[in-house]
């Protein structure tokens, strides 16, 4: 394997079936154009995309392992470290930020420690222990600016987002979407 | 001046995902048309509606489906719905709230250039634009007006929806063609233009959301009626997109020639009584205007004579608390991130930019910085291979010249 197996990476047999029941969905040979649906339909199955998923799937595609990587690599949206919490984006873009986002940003960080940079901080690089449910990232501009700020919770976005609101959604109890 | 609301007519009036409450408000007349008078009357009605891009580059879009038209070989049509920039929202109204619009408008231009593959390259983060496309492409179907024979025509057109992974640079049309095609989206050199090598190699039109929908509307009320508004050189309405500190943040549907200062006040006005700073017009890739430019007529013309642009349409307000040189660091990280690399002079220069923003902005400022700043704009603007390089130093060379480096 190109790139050395990280142990916050490791595969398993879950995640080994995943590519069969990707591509048994497409339901066709797949060629290089089904490369990034491919890579969507693996993160919403598995919520990351892990480097042996990775590997498999150039197999089967029968393309060179680093063209995957360097597509899953370049994509915001894919993710290459397992989650360690909800999955929270908060737009801290300029719309966002002249309506409250900065304020919002301080809230979450004193409740879940500072958040990653949008795409992740380095890709493969081994993920920092930590307690917090809640796996936040900034991320650009998302949008919806008329509803500023705004923040997107497990895959659902809310609008006039707060700290509250998000926090509550992140342990299950939904209350503004 | 008014808002004229012609783009946005079904926004909250029809339902979205009802074919039925779309053909009601007039929607597949223009398609009917398209199929009954064919291309020999749609391009020449095109070209002298003086439709122009909507997507940034304002390229005449006449000229455009002529020039795939006239191509050889395979052809295909996209939309590009990778709307990405900043403070930018009206193509996600329009796919959400009238997608219909979309996909007739697309039909008509497969019909038109001779087409039979359409796909619409929808940004990731917008699922529910995706779902409402997907919806309303499954209707056209059942209902013929996609599919083996378009509304009777015996000519064949169909829809793919592509999602976008979260990649500012696959707005660019020919990075979004290597996206499509399953690489990482970084852009090709022009020439070929797409008309002529595009996606899978074949011509092909690309086309944004909001020019799109102006189509259907032009050829069911006549090249003349859309010339009615807007000025000789930008015809029509145009969407835009009004944020920050402004009483009413939204989509507004507006002449070509509306000022600035009217736009603002149709949005509220300045929030909580307080004064204008500055405006950024055109989003990250645009440029800060200031009070004194409340005048300025917002029309293609009137803002390429000072350099500055209408871009995607997106209008940031800054009111008078607002620090302005936080915001121009955020704009210098936005392109820093979403640089693709692949070229010299903007992945080097979205970087040096951004470290000597960082000084400025926390008043560290070394005596040599600002002439800096403007050097590594131009060899960006000069040298980049595509619009993203050459649009990253406007907003942060556009704040130097209206502050100065003094009120970091």
């Amino acid at each position: 394997m190109p790139i050395e197996p990280n142990p916050a990476h490791a595969t398993t047999e879950p995640d080994r079936s995943a590519v069969d029941r990707a591509l048994a969905r497409l339901g066709a040979e797949p060629r290089r154009a089904d490369l990034v649906p491919l890579l969507h339909a693996l993160q919403e199955d598995l919520g990351w995309l892990p480097t042996g998923v990775l590997q498999q799937l150039a197999d089967k595609m029968h393309l060179p392992f680093p063209d995957v990587w360097g597509v899953a690599t370049f994509y915001a949206m894919f993710r290459l470290d397992r989650p360690h919490g909800v999955v929270v984006h908060v737009c801290d873009d300029v719309p966002c930020r002249l309506r409250g986002a900065e304020a919002l940003l301080r809230d979450l960080e004193a409740r879940y420690g500072e958040p990653r940079r949008f795409g992740g901080e380095a890709h493969g690089a081994p993920i920092a222990e930590r307690a917090s449910p809640v796996d936040w990232e900034t991320v650009p501009c998302l949008g919806q600016c008329d509803h500023a700020p705004v923040a997107v919770v497990d895959g659902r976005l809310h609008r006039e987002a707060t700290a509250e609101g998000i926090a509550a959604a992140a342990s299950g109890g939904d209350v503004d979407a | 001046m008014p808002e004229v609301r012609r783009l946005l007519a079904r926004v909250g009036a029809a339902d979205p995902e009802s074919l039925e409450d779309y053909r009601r408000t007039g929607g597949y007349r223009a398609l009917a048309l398209a199929v009954e008078r064919k291309a020999e009357w749609v391009l020449p009605e095109l070209e002298a509606s003086g439709l122009l891009g909507r997507g940034g580059a304002a390229f005449p879009t006449g000229r455009k489906w002529r020039a795939v038209a006239g191509a050889a070989g395979r052809r295909r049509v996209v939309c590009n719905a990778d709307e990405s920039e900043p403070g930018t929202f009206k193509d996600r109204v329009l796919m959400e709230d009238d997608p219909f619009a979309v996909v007739e408008a697309m039909t008509i231009a497969g019909l038109t250039v001779g087409a039979e593959d359409g796909l619409v390259y929808v940004r990731g983060e917008y699922a529910l634009a995706s779902e409402r496309l997907r919806r309303a492409i499954a209707q056209a179907e059942r209902a013929g007006l996609l599919g083996p024979t378009v509304a009777g025509s015996g000519r064949p057109f169909r829809i793919e929806v592509f999602r976008g992974a979260g990649a500012y640079i696959c707005g660019e049309e020919t990075s979004l063609f290597n996206s499509v095609e399953g690489r990482r989206g970084e852009p090709r050199n022009k020439p070929p233009f797409p008309t002529q090598v595009g996606l899978f190699g074949d011509p092909t039109l690309v086309n944004n959301v909001e020019t799109l929908c102006n189509v259907p509307w032009i050829l069911r009320e006549g090249a003349a009626s859309f010339r009615r508004y807007g000025t000789d050189r930008s015809a029509g309405t145009k969407l835009f997109c009004v944020t920050g500190h402004v009483g009413r943040p939204g989509v507004y549907e507006v002449p070509f020639g509306t000022r600035l200062g009217e736009l603002l006040q149709l949005a509220g006005g300045v929030w909580r009584g307080r004064n204008l700073q500055a405006i950024l017009c055109g989003g990250a890739a645009g440029t800060f205007l200031g009070p004194d430019r409340l005048g300025l007529p917002l029309t293609l013309e009137d803002l390429a004579a000072t350099g500055d642009t209408l871009g995607s349409g997106a209008v940031i307000v800054l009111d008078e608390t607002a620090r302005i040189w936080d915001v121009v660091l955020r704009v210098a990280r936005f392109f820093q991130e979403e640089s693709c690399g692949q070229c010299v002079p903007c992945r080097v220069g979205t970087q040096r930019q951004l470290e000597i923003v960082e000084r400025l902005a926390s008043g560290r400022a070394r005596q040599d910085d600002a002439a800096l700043l403007r050097e590594i704009g131009a060899a960006m603007t000069d040298a980049s291979i595509c619009g993203l390089g050459q649009t990253a130093a406007g907003a942060v060379l556009s704040a130097l010249a209206l502050v100065g480096e003094a009120s970091a």
